[in-house]
């Protein structure tokens, strides 16, 4: 199975699909290891987004592109979203009944709905939560004014992952880099709510200044899932 | 008289491109235009749309910056109110996209 980091990519079942046709609560991942199905959806779709095989019943019919995931007899169909890189399983079938996908097509049930995909989201911030990651973010500025040279690591209220990092000199310079992968689980950061916390970082800084994003923190890359400025060390700590 | 801009800070390393990659799927259309392009320039492809990138960012700014303003206002008057509600905004006009683009999705594909 590939590395969860190394993928960009999510897996996730629609609530239709586990309620209807597996059978299942509504947390997928309770019932991995106890449904071939769902354990063959994860190792191969983990590996390669994309099947094989489209579903021949179901182009022409409906514009996304479904795969095929053969599980002895049982059929399931699995679409790659792009967009939102995740990898749905959307339906299942037993002893190869295609035309449950196509049934499921017609009556606009097959793929998932926006519901689905704001479950997968991070829960929209209160003013709290704002407000607590505003003092949250001063306070591990000071840490990392006292590690000056190292990279801090932290939980901002809301399980949002960061990493911190002042370069010592002359000027201080602050790398601020704000993960997408809220904790825990598998809920990602909407960008403009990732944006909105890099940007907390640098108070009575014109963003204009903050860009271009930044690549390294203390000589390493940001990672492909944070998104990272650097600029002057703000003088307000 | 007009003031100048600070200089753009360079932290160590930065200058010095990141080696670590990621495949990101692009419109087949558009791998030749990029291979040209990088190759004009004397540049890798991921170079290429690295400097495009920043230059897209630079010429949208006032987008980007505007919820960055917002927040930082927001965090500095203490009126978190106004940025949850920013925030809840941009939430709904997700969602509203995402609809529609199921909506286009579940129907049949459109003819070139």
């Amino acid at each position: 199975m590939s590395d969860e980091t190394s993928r960009s990519w999510r897996l996730s079942v629609t609530e239709r699909c586990s309620r209807e046709d597996l059978g299942i609560g509504a947390d997928w991942h309770d019932a991995l290891g106890s449904n071939p199905v769902l354990d063959a959806f994860v190792q191969r779709r983990s590996q390669l987004p994309e099947g094989q095989e489209r579903i021949a019943n179901l182009v022409g019919e409906i514009a996304a592109p479904v795969f095929s995931l053969h599980v002895g007899r049982d059929r399931a169909a699995t679409w790659y979203d792009e967009e939102e890189e995740v990898v749905w399983l959307l339906a299942v079938a037993s002893e190869h009944d295609y035309d449950h996908f196509r049934r499921l097509a017609t009556a606009d049930r097959l793929l998932p709905t926006v519901d689905d995909y704001e479950a997968l989201d991070a829960p929209t911030p209160t003013a709290d939560l704002v407000e607590r990651i505003g003092q949250h973010a001063r306070r591990l500025l000071a840490e990392a004014v006292r590690a000056s040279g190292s990279i801090v690591e932290d939980e901002l209220p809301g399980g949002i992952p960061v990493r911190i990092c002042i370069e010592p000199g002359d000027p201080e310079l602050l790398t601020v880099a704000v993960s997408e992968r809220v904790a825990p689980g598998d809920a990602r950061l909407p960008k403009q709510w990732q944006l909105a916390v890099l940007t907390a970082f640098f108070p009575g800084t014109r963003f204009e200044d903050l860009v271009p994003f930044a690549l390294r923190i203390d000589g390493t890359d940001i990672r492909s899932d944070e998104l990272g400025v650097t600029y002057f060390l703000p003088d307000v700590i | 008289m007009a003031v100048a801009d600070p200089p753009r800070p360079v932290a160590a390393g930065h200058e010095a491109r990141s080696r670590a990659t990621a495949p990101m799927r692009l419109y087949a259309g558009d791998q030749q235009p990029i291979r040209l392009l990088a190759e004009l320039l004397g540049i890798g492809p991921a170079e290429l749309v690295h400097r495009a990138v920043a230059e897209f960012v630079d010429r949208h700014q006032p987008m980007i910056a505007s919820l960055a303003r917002e927040t930082q206002e927001a965090f500095e008057s203490g009126d978190f109110d106004r940025l949850a509600s920013a925030l809840e905004r941009g939430q709904s006009e997700r969602a509203a996209r995402r609809a529609e683009r199921l909506k286009r999705l579940s129907g049949p594909p459109e003819r070139p």
